[in-house]
């Protein structure tokens, strides 16, 4: 039970992250946090090959958008409105997740529909950066999905839902590194020039031009 | 062990395309085709059981793939001269394994969705891998969240149906149900989960016919692994009828965006989603998904023929920023067989009798004769609209030029090739049902 709920706070901080902090520092942060928290919920009722192979997809997606260390600072600031809508989104899906439970474990339950609205929400109202983590948060929720419901999934199955994760982690890599070099480069700053117009000139009294002529 | 194979010919192929760069990589990348197709062919008919997962292909399957074959000729095709093209080889043989997967592996219908995913991100790669002729990063990044919730609709609905069969957990049926039209509505590019397939023909036509078909052929397993034991199969007949009315209105308005719309691409886009709707509509027929598998089939090659055409005619792909360059006009006097296999595409794709469009509105109709209602009449007139649609194509096709008749190619026999399938689908589908 411990567990569970360290579980279910691990993957609510992972969907609150990136709606705190707009940008690609962010998404390593909440991935990590996220395969972290599924691997625990794994790790009581399907054992230890689950969890490993969820922390093995996991840290291979968290490496290919590993970025450096977050600036703190005037670029680092927290968005409180987009954490709000966020906020939101998270206690429906809590209250539906213990309203109309699915799967008969309250962790899981809570885990899927957190990730599915967190994930829906990023894809369809974000920015590249969230875009990205909402397209991950909707893929992770398989790993829940296919151990909770239903028969335990084949080796095969395993296999190809850690292939499928990596394969979209390295597309919208892929996509992001388009985006950066086809983006347009900032203005280097230039040493400022006189101005042309003849309005904000140096003044001069009509005395000194008189005494001029 | 047909089944392994016809996976693993595929990846092999990728394999080796992505290693060796090149012009001969697309002579490898075909064939590994000639190889999928012969393995398809005759390869020994026996079940394998590989890492749990039992692996069987079946007579559906074999069409499916035969469809996924000719999609993918038509992506090597339009691009065997183009050396940024490098990276598509590679993506398409690997979607392709991935189509292989799905069809083999239909006794999970899990292992379905899982490689609708795999093969949307790899097609990722064939959309923005042209070097400045392929989509934006926005278009492909849209086309892929969009996946990825077809997807995880369709994984939703399996594990809910899983869920229900193992413990009879009530209030399940209805929203699997409802995923998993989702799903193939977007996989489909059914109007209005569309919106990411205008914009991916327009930017990057080859990527696009690329990703209709395939994710169509994917669509086609989902739905014969849906249909073989489905408990929400007998769903009450009002939810049907919603489905059925919905598919036929969205007919109507795809078809009237598409006589509306200028550029050729984006046009082609909405008629694919026209006739994606009257399949849709199929499904509220009864039980059996076969007409509806049947149109979808034709849709994705249909589709993927006509873009191919266009590319091969000069339409690379437009930015916003670029002007249209539409390279149909006189097409059918200046390379005789590239327009005819685009007036074949196009046709099939309209519904027009004797192609393969046809056949699958046809049993679609047949199967509403039963009880009165208006869905075969929106299908009809859905066609009919499609048709004005495809009128305006037409005239600029058979436009008079005064330029020389150019010599047959090698893409242009490979494109007739896909043509005459849709054709001979639409004169005798008896011989490729039975």
């Amino acid at each position: 039970m411990a567990i569970s709920i360290v579980a279910i706070a691990l993957v609510i901080l992972a969907a609150v992250l990136p709606g705190l902090f707009d940008g690609w520092d962010a998404v390593p942060g909440a991935l990590a946090l996220l395969y972290l928290g599924i691997a625990l919920l794994l790790l009581p009722g399907n054992g230890a090959a689950s969890a490993l192979v969820a922390l093995a997809t996991g840290g291979g997606i968290v490496g290919i958008f590993a970025v450096p260390a977050p600036r703190f600072g005037r670029e680092f600031r927290p968005r409180w409105f987009d954490l709000s809508g966020m906020a939101i989104a998270l206690v429906g899906a809590v209250g539906l997740a213990v309203a109309r439970p699915v799967f008969g474990m309250v962790g899981a339950d809570i885990i899927v529909y957190v990730l599915i609205f967190s994930g829906l929400l990023y894809c369809l109202l974000g920015r590249s950066p969230r875009v990205t983590v909402g397209t991950l948060f909707l893929v992770a929720s398989g790993n829940v999905l296919l151990t909770h419901a239903g028969p335990a999934p084949t080796q095969a199955v395993t296999l190809l839902l850690a292939l499928g994760q990596l394969c979209v982690a390295l597309a919208l890599a892929r996509l992001r590194v388009i985006e950066s070099e086809r983006a347009p480069r900032p203005r280097e700053a230039a040493a400022l020039e006189p101005p042309a117009d003849p309005m904000l000139a140096p003044q001069t009294s009509l005395a000194e031009e008189a005494g001029e002529q | 062990m047909t089944a392994p194979l016809v996976v693993a010919v595929p990846l092999l192929g990728a394999l080796i395309c992505a290693l060796f760069p090149g012009a001969r990589a697309g002579r490898v990348a075909i064939a590994a085709l000639i190889g999928e197709v012969a393995c398809l062919s005759f390869g020994p008919s026996t079940s394998a059981i590989i890492l749990g997962a039992p692996f069987v292909i079946d007579r559906t399957g074999r069409l499916i793939l035969v469809s996924a074959c000719l999609v993918v000729l038509v992506t090597l095709a339009t691009t065997a001269g183009e050396k940024q093209a490098v990276g598509l080889r590679p993506a398409a043989l690997l979607a392709l394994a991935g189509v292989a997967l799905a069809s083999v592996s239909v006794a999970d219908p899990a292992m379905v969705a899982l490689a609708v995913i795999t093969i949307g991100a790899v097609l990722t790669w064939a959309l923005v891998g042209h070097a400045g002729a392929g989509a934006s990063p926005r278009t492909a990044q849209r086309y892929l969240v969009w996946i990825t919730i077809a997807a995880g609709a369709l994984l939703v609905s399996v594990q809910f149906t899983a869920l229900y069969t193992a413990q009879g957990t009530t209030g399940l049926l209805e929203p699997a149900a409802a995923l998993f039209i989702v799903g193939i509505a977007i996989l489909i590019a059914a109007l209005p989960l569309s919106f990411w397939l205008p914009a991916l023909c327009d930017e990057a036509p080859v990527g696009g016919a690329l990703a209709i078909g395939l994710l169509g052929c994917a669509a086609m397993v989902a739905l014969s692994a849906a249909t073989s034991a489905s408990p929400w199969q007998p769903v009450d007949a009002s939810s049907r009828a919603v489905l059925g009315a919905g598919g036929g209105l969205a007919a109507i308005l795809s078809a009237f965006i598409a006589l509306g719309e200028k550029r050729p691409a984006r046009s082609l886009a909405f008629l694919s989603g026209a006739s994606a709707d009257c399949a849709l509509a199929g499904l509220a027929t009864g039980p059996s998904a076969e007409p509806t598998v049947w149109l979808i089939g034709a849709q994705a090659l249909a589709t993927a023929l006509v873009l191919g055409c266009l590319v091969e005619a000069g339409h690379r792909g437009v930015s916003s920023e670029r002007a249209i360059s539409g390279g149909v006009d006189g097409l059918i006097w200046r390379r005789p067989l590239l327009g005819t296999a685009f007036v074949v595409g196009l046709l099939s794709l309209i519904g027009m009798p004797l192609t393969a469009g046809f056949v699958g509105r046809w049993e679609i109709v047949q199967s509403f004769a039963a009880r009165p209602n208006a869905i075969p009449l929106a299908i009809l007139l859905a066609s009919v609209i499609a048709g004005l649609a495809a009128l305006r194509m037409f005239g600029s096709l058979f436009e008079a030029t005064e330029g020389p008749v150019e010599p047959t190619r090698p893409v242009d026999l490979a494109l007739c090739l896909v043509a005459a399938s849709l054709i001979v689908a639409g004169i005798v589908p008896g011989l490729i049902l039975r």
